[in-house]
């Protein structure tokens, strides 16, 4: 989740009303903020992604004073035109279709403005940008730009002096350098390219890989120009939106941008009013709380929501970088947020309820209470296993089921059986207390016509000096007769895991397969470094379930 | 001392003593074939009579010294030097290159016979005319080093060899598999004053030791008395069988949940892209749903045997809202994305998938399962972890009330103090995060996040009453339960911590 660090001189500073350093933590998380991080000069405050607002410490100082009363008007927007156009070239519709723009006038950018506006621009990208592909932001030295803008496409032959460069590369030589090579999967596939440059064509930026160097910022720069590029209109006014807004509350003044885009005429940033309606009695019955209509519209002004009551209704309004507001239950949080969430005070439902177990795990309880009476100790192992313990174990690792792109190799596949963790387990243990005797139930995983299919299996492990086939068909018994009172028998088969002539399949007392049992091999042991023998079943849970759950039917 | 009352010793203490009433002093391991009993039964025994004063344990190290291969070899055919020299008459002359026809020795083994031969003046290498010769002396071949040989039939300490012997042992170091020297340590045991008295008492008792069944069938047990043990004694180290801590832990949750009122399901962890994300209103190109995050199965899409009318509903609710009130993520659903198969992710799914089965308009359900997160194992991380999750259905249940349920199931659980704030998460709106406060640790942890389902979540299913929803890991709880700080334990099934946790810690 994206942090924002802020500062307490600069926070004082920007809160309109007086309030100590603990005071202020202790109210924080009161607005769904987390306080990752404390010292005596800032704190880092985790926000979450649906509140790009929160990326600076504007922001923050924002909600906190209408959150502690120390101001009950909202910021006003009051957006004059500039006499900045950007013409749009149709060739953009298929590259990257979408661009607004604003122009900040009068701003003062220090260093820790600087600072927060860049992490503002990265977490936008990151965040409702999704990597730059849905948004990407350039801001820009406005007074080194000369109206009309254009917006075209190039081919990779263009060049320019990019960001922090000092001399001309070739769109080509860009995509292939290091940054661009983060981004230039998002332009994958086009022979076309998109550049803004101004009427000197000049370049402001190729979006959304990079800025031109032209107009870079520095502590000097008091007027900005800001481009907004994207796949979704939504997003892209969305990220204007909170620029503008945070940039207004730092001191600039905002002003619109023209874009002409097939001949007809926008200006961009709109003040959009996100306005909704939402019935009183829905915040009464979510939230538990008799309020009255009066309260309502308190508690939403504390979130800097205009409430207006009518009828059976209130109808909101919010500021332009509130569009995570997309349902009444959004806005019901938000006063119960302007309540307090402290305040409320816990109940119970009225209504009450019978419990109860499911039948599957209430027959796998069961298994374990044999299992454990006959001594056994359960283990439990991870259900994504590697390659090299099913290979050990000397099992086929044809038609696994794998993960796509584990950052774990000892995690690459679903595990189709629980024997190589019930061996692995032994050969951990070779310098613990014999004999060994060891479970566990398990999902394990694969696949049955075309579909993937998981079901619980039982894998039992017995090591010592002296095990066999004798003692661990003994437990078998003991687990059939003593679970289900049924007869589990065994077939001489052979098996990849066990000694020639010491493997049996398991019979049910319909005759179906349902497991396998035997003394592991030599080899096998050998493979996983064991100097004891073990004998184990391996068992189908589902396949002995299903007669339980069909006898009580 | 001499009093001390034979019945307080243990049988294995009493047959001991009365063999080393015989034998005085003797090593462990003759005692084995004296008392019939096996050394680890002697070792303990001993153990206990010398914490009685009853004997006396003396460690010796023994340096014994035994003959090697050409050791024996040479004590068969004596010694080759003195073997080279008897060949030969005093005075005689011989080309060296004669030597080998006269005697069997290899080259080796000849020309170290000639050097030791030299060395003993019985011998002088001389040249004559451009030949090497070899001139038999008057001395008298006469070596020491046979007779001590002769002496080694078994290994014998070094300590039975005379001062001039040992002299001779160690120039015989430098021959090649002459001699070879061991270090031995043995125990030594010897029974005290004390001990010889009490063995005296241990003869004339007339207890028996072992109740057999013949005792009791013929009766003789009427005129026996069986001797007392010693009860207070510590006795070998047996486990029970056992479930796993965290299974353990598992079914304690459950009971908990029960008794609040919910009813256990379980699912599937292998789930299509549709339940563990798109049902639960996740944008298609939301971060969650990224492969660093998510494990996907290779290869695999979910055909989505699932109600068409659900299908339609969940697509549209992402386009536009559909009929739930919401403005939707505004872009065009794809089926196929939903398709793609994950280990999953947590088990609201399986909390949502109920939901779309039943369409209850009350209910409350738990499940307890196993999710999955792509992500580097640590001591705090692991691939995979438990879930725990409650849902509660009802036409009038509050947010508040989602608090009172919360507060009574970690009451059960032993945290009295509860503490919420607000929280996000994609499906649930309001949401909440809780916080309880750990005695033991004296500070706050951080638990689960609930919330109540989007109608976005929930319309599409078919639920029409607000859904309460909380979840929280399990592993956190367990740790702190066992006091572990290392995730990763949890998983390892070191037997030793496992046979040894006890169930009511």
């Amino acid at each position: 989740m994206p942090v924002v660090t802020v500062y307490y001189d600069r926070m004082f500073s920007m809160l309109k009303g007086k309030i100590s350093k603990d005071q202020l933590i202790e109210k924080i998380p009161y607005l769904g903020l987390d306080i990752e991080e404390e010292n005596d000069e800032y704190i880092k405050i985790e926000y979450n992604p649906n509140r790009p607002d929160y990326s600076t410490d504007y922001g923050i100082a924002r909600s906190l004073n209408s959150f502690l009363d120390f101001e009950t008007e909202y910021s006003k927007y009051d957006i004059n035109e500039s006499e900045f156009v950007i013409n749009v070239d149709k060739s953009t519709e298929q590259v990257r279709q979408y661009i607004v723009a604003a122009v900040i006038k009068d701003i003062k950018l220090d260093d820790e403005t600087i600072r927060q506006i860049i992490t503002m621009q990265e977490d936008l990208h990151n965040g409702i940008g999704r990597k730059r592909k849905k948004v990407a932001i350039g801001i820009h030295n406005l007074d080194v730009i000369k109206s009309p803008l254009e917006y075209i496409t190039v081919d990779d032959s263009f060049s320019f002096i990019p960001l922090n460069k000092d001399s001309d590369m070739t769109v080509k030589e860009i995509l292939n350098s290091e940054i661009g090579n983060q981004y230039a999967n998002i332009l994958l596939g086009n022979n076309r390219y998109p550049i803004i440059r101004d009427a000197n064509k000049q370049v402001l930026s190729f979006p959304p890989i990079i800025n031109g160097d032209l107009t870079r910022l520095d502590s000097k720069t008091t007027n900005l120009f800001i481009d907004v590029t994207g796949t979704d209109l939504d997003a892209v006014s969305n990220a204007l939106s909170v620029l503008f807004t945070t940039l207004n509350d730092a001191g600039g003044k905002v002003q619109s941008v023209e874009i002409n885009v097939n001949s007809s005429k926008i200006r961009t940033p709109e003040v959009n009013d996100n306005t909704m309606e939402v019935e009183t009695e829905y915040v009464r019955s979510l939230l538990g709380l008799e309020i009255s209509e009066k309260e309502i519209i308190e508690y939403l002004r504390r979130c800097r929501i205009l409430g207006e009551i009518s009828g059976n209704k209130v109808v909101i309004k919010t500021e332009p970088f509130r569009f995570d507001l997309i349902h009444p239950v959004d806005v019901i949080e938000e006063i119960g947020l302007g309540y307090g969430i402290h305040n409320l005070e816990p109940t119970l439902p009225g209504s009450d309820m019978t419990g109860g177990f499911d039948e599957k795990q209430r027959f796998l309880d069961k298994a374990r209470d044999v299992l454990t009476g006959l001594g056994l100790i359960e283990i439990m192992t991870i259900g994504l296993i590697s390659e090299d313990m099913l290979e050990k174990s000397e099992m086929s690792t044809s038609e696994l089921l794998k993960v796509v792109d584990t950052k774990s190799i000892e995690h690459e596949v679903l595990k189709n059986s629980n024997v190589p963790a019930i061996l692995k387990t032994f050969s951990k243990n070779i310098h613990k207390k014999y004999p060994q005797r060891i479970f566990e139930i398990s999902k394990v995983f694969g696949k049955k016509d075309n579909e993937i299919h998981e079901n619980y299996q039982l894998t039992v492990g017995l090591a010592h000096a002296t095990v066999n086939f004798t003692e661990v068909s003994s437990y078998l018994n003991a687990f059939g007769k003593q679970l289900l009172d049924i007869d589990l028998s065994t077939k001489a088969s052979e098996n990849e895991i066990f000694v020639k002539g010491r493997a049996a399949e398991i019979i049910d007392e319909e005759g179906i397969k349902v497991g396998v049992i035997g003394e592991i091999k030599p080899q096998v042991l050998e493979n996983f470094a064991l100097r004891t023998p073990i004998s184990l079943f391996d068992i189908n849970l589902d396949q002995l379930m299903k007669k339980k759950i069909s006898k009580n039917e | 001392m001499a009093d001390m009352n034979t019945n307080n010793l243990h049988l294995l203490e009493r047959k001991l003593l009365q063999v080393m009433s015989n034998n005085n002093e003797a090593e462990l391991e003759d005692l084995v074939n004296d008392s019939g009993l096996t050394l680890d039964q002697i070792r303990r025994s001993v153990e206990w009579l010398k914490e009685k004063n009853l004997i006396e344990v003396k460690m010796t190290e023994m340096k014994l010294i035994s003959l090697g291969k050409e050791g024996e070899n040479t004590k068969k055919n004596g010694l080759p030097e003195k073997r080279l020299v008897n060949k030969l008459k005093t005075g005689e002359e011989i080309e060296l290159s004669e030597l080998p026809k006269k005697i069997d020795l290899n080259q080796d083994e000849l020309s170290a016979a000639l050097g030791y031969a030299r060395a003993e003046k019985w011998i002088t290498i001389f040249k004559k005319d451009n030949k090497v010769m070899i001139r038999r002396e008057g001395k008298e071949a006469e070596s020491k080093i046979e007779d001590l040989l002769n002496k080694i039939s078994e290994p014998l300490q070094l300590s039975e060899f005379s001062s001039e012997e040992q002299e001779i042992l160690r120039s015989l170091v430098k021959r090649p598999e002459y001699i070879s020297y061991e270090v031995v340590k043995k125990t030594r045991v010897k029974i005290t004053k004390n001990g010889l008295e009490v063995s005296k008492n241990i003869k004339d008792d007339n207890y028996i030791d072992v109740l057999t069944p013949k005792m009791l069938e013929s009766g003789e047990w009427r005129n026996a008395s069986l001797r007392p043990l010693n009860v207070e004694s510590p006795s070998p180290t047996i486990y029970s069988g056992k479930k796993h801590p965290v299974r353990i832990f598992i079914d304690e949750v459950r009971e908990i949940f029960v008794s609040l009122g919910f009813q256990e399901v379980e699912g599937s962890i292998v789930q299509s892209s549709f339940w563990n994300f798109d049902a639960l209103f996740t944008p298609q190109d939301h971060p969650a749903r990224e492969i660093q995050d998510t494990f996907y199965i290779e290869n695999e899409k979910a055909s989505l045997d699932v109600d068409k009318q659900i299908l339609k509903n969940v697509e549209s609710v992402h386009k536009d809202g559909a009929n739930t009130g919401s403005k939707g993520w505004r872009y065009q659903w794809n089926i196929e994305q939903a398709r793609r198969m994950v280990m999953r992710t947590h088990t609201t799914c399986v909390s949502v998938r109920n939901l779309a089965d039943n369409k209850p308009d009350e209910a409350r359900v738990f499940s307890v399962g196993r999710v999955f997160r792509n992500e580097k194992v640590t001591f705090k991380n692991l691939v995979e972890f438990h879930q725990i999750e409650g849902i509660v259905v009802g036409k009038d249940v509050t947010l508040r009330d989602l608090m009172g349920l919360l507060t009574k199931f970690y009451k059960k659980l032993g945290f009295e103090k509860i503490k919420f704030w607000p929280s996000f998460f994609p499906y649930t709106e309001p949401s909440l995060q809780s916080m309880v406060y750990h005695e033991g640790l004296g500070r706050w942890i951080e638990l689960g996040g609930m919330g109540i389902f989007r109608p976005e979540v929930t319309r599409p299913l078919g639920v029409k009453n607000p859904v309460l929803a909380w979840g929280s890991g399990l592993e956190r709880l367990v740790m702190l339960r066992y006091g572990i700080d290392d995730v990763r334990k949890l998983y390892e099934n070191d037997l030793d911590w496992l046979r040894g946790i006890p169930l009511c810690p």
